[in-house]
């Protein structure tokens, strides 16, 4: 009892409000024993950002050269936050300088010259913002940052 | 992180429970609030495109707000999450951040129907 097999592929399901619903999986229990069949079915709605990721991606440059003398690059991810919304974590490495010196100061420049370019509603994801320096990512060595 | 979020998350409560004439059962009614309905608490405004000022820092808020309890559940249950000093300093600042915007508006109406909504109460 209790072991599941995928019996469908992603499946498209059709438009709702912005976002394309797929049908991800629908699961049915593998027993020998005579059970119930239960079907289980998981919608997953994907935010517009999914299908913009050339504009966000160019955005994103064109952000990064603006504030090139304090911001070393930016990375994203799209991903689910802790509640389970849409989201955009944006992960900005600065210069030692700026994160020694003024790093509230070029945080807020960062997140707004994105919130400029990018219109995180109409995306449907929220932005998340984080930073390290330079030096920090050195000690860390995060692929995701790199 | 979890300390900087939770104070953020005590004051909104503390103003919104101090509204309730019957002292001695604030500490019950502020202890109704959930993490998830706060965050997803609806901002409704009357012109989206041409905020108010308080409309505008209640904004700005909520949304410092969101970051502080993604960083608070991340800190707390991923323990593969790297944390550098940056990104706690601006964890921290964004924190203080909450508290002078909050003191700011608090007394507009925005702000304490934006509480309501925090609390679960429908917009009417």
């Amino acid at each position: 009892m209790g072991q599941f097999r995928e019996i469908s592929n992603m499946t498209a399901s059709g438009k709702s409000s912005g976002a394309q619903t797929w049908l991800t999986s629908v699961r049915q229990p593998c027993c020998l024993e005579r059970c119930a069949i239960i079907m289980v079915e998981r919608r997953m709605i994907l935010p517009a950002a999914t299908r913009q990721q050339a504009k966000i991606e160019t955005e994103v440059r064109a952000v990064e050269t603006a504030l090139r003398r304090d911001v070393v690059r930016i990375r994203y991810e799209i991903g689910e936050d802790w509640s389970g919304q849409w989201a955009i974590f944006f992960r900005v490495v600065l210069s030692d300088d700026a994160a020694k010196h003024r790093l509230r100061e070029t945080a807020r420049k960062v997140e707004s010259r994105l919130a400029e370019r990018l219109d995180f509603q109409e995306l449907g994801v929220f932005a998340y913002h984080n930073f390290r320096s330079e030096s920090e990512q050195s000690a860390l060595r995060e692929e995701a940052w790199g | 992180m979890s300390t900087a979020y939770y104070a953020a998350f005590h004051l909104l409560i503390a103003d919104f429970v101090a509204n309730w004439a019957i002292t001695d059962q604030r500490a019950r009614l502020g202890r109704m609030f959930e993490h998830r309905r706060m965050s997803g608490a609806s901002f409704n405004v009357r012109d989206k495109r041409n905020l108010t000022p308080a409309e505008s820092e209640l904004q700005k808020l909520i949304i410092k707000f969101t970051k502080l309890q993604n960083d608070r559940y991340e800190a707390d249950y991923d323990v593969g999450r790297k944390w550098s000093r940056s990104d706690v300093e601006n964890t921290l600042a964004l924190a203080t951040e909450v508290f002078h915007t909050w003191r700011g508006i608090r007394k507009e109406k925005v702000a304490q129907h934006h509480l309501m909504s925090m609390f679960g109460a429908r917009q009417s």
